[in-house]
């Protein structure tokens, strides 16, 4: 993902249940997370500022220049208006359809969720190329708009372009929340209303939509946050010439080497998040966010749809879908074209695309820096959860909150600082400094999914443990470890996914010997026609989809 | 599990526990509980039953005062060093490990030789009725099949004390009953010193060899089930344990005069308790007559309220004339057949059933 998964975690996990411990300081166990997050976070952030303010002369010099200049005033603007309009089309998408989750039955619930979060876990490249497919000139929906006389639409690099790669990615950011806030709510009160004098539309107007509001506000701002922060989208199906900030960032570090310049633009617009958080937080810690998502709660009334909503959601469903199948079959395409449906199959492309030095070798390195950086991620992300549940202290819930803070940095902001910090570490180009970039990232879901089993786990547990003779260590190995195992390997599923599906660090960090296969996937897309990269998409989909599977079936056959 | 062991004696002093910002939980617990003793903590919840247990478990550091175990002090030991069993509320059996894996856990971490724990765990199965459950998960068993597991995990290392927080608190009336008298057997059995906690007063009486009564942090009384129910401390402890009629007042001489100015011929008591004010009736001590004539020391007129069936027995509730303090008579063969709701009647006692107690 261009931005990691379950943002808004960020706002419902941070009560982490305390209580006092007889032994030890558990806290502790945080220290090494904190360590990570210093080297990878903390430190370049410190050091990208102190360039912005400090060169080439003290003062704020970088950022009146920049906010002088029209280009960035143009591109500041333009990201602003984009995320508004990413915000308003998924709210209008998703409020429908999340509605449509909480009143549907069992199955249809269960296809509703798995369409919402199909983005999620289909590689972002995978479906950014699709969208590339599906809106250049020449594309299946321009194809079909002409089949019908209607013409032809430029939909690549443009606006419109941009806002559907962008709606449909971020789509679950908003039904998960909205989703979250409906279920809370008394239908009853719906019916109290109508049985007090209001019409069915007055009702819901006056009682529902006041009560879900928590869950609008709440997804609004993530997503309008992840708009401002959107890299890759808008460089692969934006126009060149309409920037957004993002891209405009990653400008001034690649062709310009003014990392002054890159600091102050990725300062104001860490400043324009910090902003919309202090207005918004109190409506992300109403704890009713993706953390209180059980996943097992839908389906309890059985009744049917009507047909508006059953229309809205086959609609909301297809756009979603669509990018998949799309790629599937791209992958199997027998000639070098992206002419879609293809006119010849055959599996070249996937003979290609495992025999081929280049792409068989981003995958190799996909495969070794998501192992690495998720069982990094996993070590010391467990012992951070652990320590941190386990210890009653005040401290420990803003060292949670700030271990999650990768989830809210913008992807840009947070890589360029990395890539200017470690190029005077000389790690940049290096497996090590990807490793540890992939790791931070993937600690918050490490975090998160231990500190939830962990929330649930039933202390008296280990109690009986010391109480039947178990030392300290034994009761961790005999009894916590076994019982929250479920927990540490869906974060170890997270953090690989995150770190296998990862590219706006990775483009910054990366070099000829550490490509990874997303970034060979996007450089494919730039620069050549070559439908091997449908086959590496291919690829991409099935081994996170293999994975989540495989972690939910875990899961559900304990 | 072949002879029955040697429990340990347990002594607390001075045990104080006050939480950050609190006023104390526990304070100044003074108690001697013997070897191979029942001891029940009896209280309200709040009363820092379980907080003692927890401290002499090792799981709450007492802020003062000492825990010792035989003699030996164990305050600075970790709960794994301190040779105790612990027999815990909804039994906090370990729901990935089968039942054979729960009970022999304790032995493991002893590094007994497999053979020996596989017979010391049968032997303790078959000893709390669960021979053929051995290779079933807690999750499949019902609870009182749970409760017994928690029990043989407890026992199963022949532990000198056993602390048990309000074992039976989960399962219904019937199965209650039918586990209390389990555990009595298995007391008697095993030997081991057992401290049990509950709320439950009719537990702690068909249980304890003795009972603390807490109450606010404090133990209020200790002493034989009988003792208590006979001759309780205070009006709390006599609230507490069993059904009592209480007549507020205060001692004038050798007669006990009501808030409502009647008299009452009381027993000589030593001067000391002058400053007692209330007089303890129990329920089936009472006696009533409808026709007015009653052959005891102490009467008054009242009107039956209600009459509540209880299958052996009725319970007979009045009204005092005088005051209108409710009062409780327990009728248990019949011999007020002719006592209907309405009706106005004479209640009395012997002077040698009343009770005179503390009032606070």
């Amino acid at each position: 993902m261009e931005r990691s998964l379950l943002a808004s975690n960020y706002l419902s996990s941070r009560q982490v249940t305390t209580r006092k411990r007889a032994f030890g300081r558990p806290a502790a166990l945080a220290i090494p997370a904190l360590v990570l997050l210093l080297l990878v976070t903390v430190l370049p952030l410190t050091w990208l500022f102190a360039i912005s303010v400090l060169d080439p002369v003290p003062g704020f010099g970088n950022y009146v220049d920049l906010l002088s200049r029209a280009g960035f005033q143009r591109a500041f603007l333009r990201t602003l208006k984009m995320a508004a309009i990413v915000t308003a089309v998924t709210l209008v998408f998703g409020y429908p359809y999340a509605y449509a989750m909480t009143i549907a039955g069992r199955k249809t619930w269960l296809l509703l969720t798995l369409l919402v979060l199909l983005p999620l876990w289909t590689s972002l490249m995978a479906r950014s190329f699709a969208w590339v497919i599906l809106l250049s000139d020449n594309g299946v929906i321009n194809n079909g708009l002409d089949a019908l006389g209607l013409g032809r639409l430029p939909l690549i690099r443009t606006e419109i372009g941009v806002t559907i790669g962008m709606a449909q990615l971020l789509l679950p950011f908003m039904v998960l929340p909205l989703y979250n806030s409906m279920i809370g709510v008394d239908r009853r009160l719906v019916l109290a209303a109508q049985s007090l004098g209001a019409s069915r539309l007055t009702a819901l107007r006056s009682v529902y939509l006041p009560l879900t509001l928590p869950g609008i506000v709440g997804g609004a701002t993530i997503v309008f946050i992840m708009s401002l922060g959107f890299y890759v989208t808008p460089m692969l199906l934006g126009s060149p010439r309409e920037a957004m900030i993002a891209p405009y960032i990653g400008v001034q570090v690649n062709r310009l080497l003014a990392f002054n310049m890159a600091g102050a633009g990725s300062f104001i617009l860490a400043f324009a998040v910090g902003i919309i958080l202090v207005f918004t937080a109190r409506f992300l810690n109403s704890g009713n966010m993706i953390g209180g998502y059980s996943g097992e709660t839908g389906g309890a009334s059985a009744r049917r749809l009507p047909w508006s909503l059953r229309l809205h959601c086959t609609v909301v469903g297809f756009i979603l879908f669509l990018p998949v199948p799309v790629v599937i079959l791209l992958a199997f395409a027998g000639r070098p074209s992206f002419e879609f449906p293809p006119s010849e199959y055959s599996l070249r492309y996937f003979v290609h695309f495992f025999t081929d030095t280049v792409w068989s070798g981003s995958l190799r390195n996909s495969l070794l820096i998501g192992v690495c950086s998720a069982a990094l991620a996993t070590v010391v992300g467990s012992a951070a959860a652990y320590g941190l549940t386990r210890s009653g202290s005040r401290w420990c819930q803003a060292i949670y909150a700030i271990l999650l803070t990768p989830i809210v940095l913008p992807g840009i902001v947070g890589a360029v600082a990395a890539y200017v910090f470690f190029l005077r570490l000389n790690l940049s180009e290096t497996f090590v400094g990807l490793v540890l970039a992939h790791s931070v990232l993937g600690l918050p879901f490490v975090l998160i999914t231990v500190s939830s089993v962990l929330k649930t786990f039933d202390r008296r547990l280990e109690m009986a443990a010391a109480s039947l003779g178990a030392s300290v260590p034994e009761t961790i190995r005999t009894v916590t470890l076994p019982l929250i195992l479920p927990g540490v390997i869906t974060g170890m599923v997270f953090a690989f996914v995150t770190s296998f599906d990862e590219i706006v660090y990775t483009l910054f960090l990366q070099g000829p010997d550490t490509r990874t296969l997303p970034v060979q996937m996007y450089l494919s897309v730039t620069a050549e026609v070559d439908p091997t990269i449908a086959a590496a998409s291919t690829v991409v989909v099935l081994v996170t989809t293999v994975l989540f599977c495989s972690t939910y079936l875990l899961r559900r056959s304990r | 599990m072949t002879s029955a062991h040697h429990g340990a004696r347990v002594d607390l002093s001075k045990l104080t526990k006050r939480f950050l910002g609190e006023q104390a939980a526990v304070h100044d617990v003074n108690l001697a509980i013997g070897a191979g003793c029942f001891m029940t903590f009896l209280g309200p919840s709040g009363s820092g039953k379980t907080t003692t247990l927890n401290m002499i478990a090792g799981f709450i550091q007492p802020t003062e005062g000492s825990v010792r175990i035989d003699g030996q002090e164990v305050s600075g030991l970790p709960p794994n060093k301190r040779q105790l069993g612990m027999v815990f509320q909804q039994y906090a059996l370990f729901p990935h490990l089968t039942v054979f894996e729960n009970v022999a856990y304790p032995l493991r971490r002893r590094r007994i030789s497999e053979e020996l724990v596989r017979r010391q765990v049968g032997e303790t199965l078959k000893r709390v009725h669960l021979e053929g459950l051995a290779v079933k998960y807690p999750s499949q068993l019902s609870g009182g099949q749970q409760q017994r597991v928690a029990v043989a995990r407890a026992i199963v290392y022949q532990p000198p004390v056993l602390l048990m927080d309000e074992p039976l608190g989960a399962l219904d009336r019937k199965l209650r009953e039918e586990l209390q008298l389990e555990l009595s057997r298995l007391h008697r059995d095993v030997g081991s010193t057992f401290i049990y906690v509950t709320h439950d007063q009719e537990e702690a009486l068909a249980l304890s060899d003795r009972i603390a009564v807490f109450r606010d942090g404090r133990i209020e009384q200790v002493g034989t089930p009988q003792d208590l129910y006979a001759d309780p401390a205070c009006l709390f402890v006599a609230r507490f344990l069993g059904e009592s009629n209480i007549i507020l007042g205060r001692r004038d001489a050798d007669a006990f005069v009501s808030r409502h100015k009647q008299a009452f011929a009381i027993e000589p008591a030593p001067s000391a308790m002058e400053n007692e004010s209330a007089l303890l009736i129990r329920p089936e001590s009472m006696r009533i007559s409808g026709d007015g004539k009653l052959a005891v020391e102490s009467s008054l007129s009242a009107t039956v309220t209600d009459i509540v069936y209880l299958g052996a027995s009725r319970k007979i509730i009045l009204k005092a004339s005088v005051g209108g303090d409710d009062l409780i008579v327990r009728e248990t063969s019949g011999q007020y057949s002719d006592i209907r709701r309405g009706g106005e009647v004479l209640v009395g006692w012997n002077r040698r059933d009343a009770k005179l107690i503390r009032a606070t």
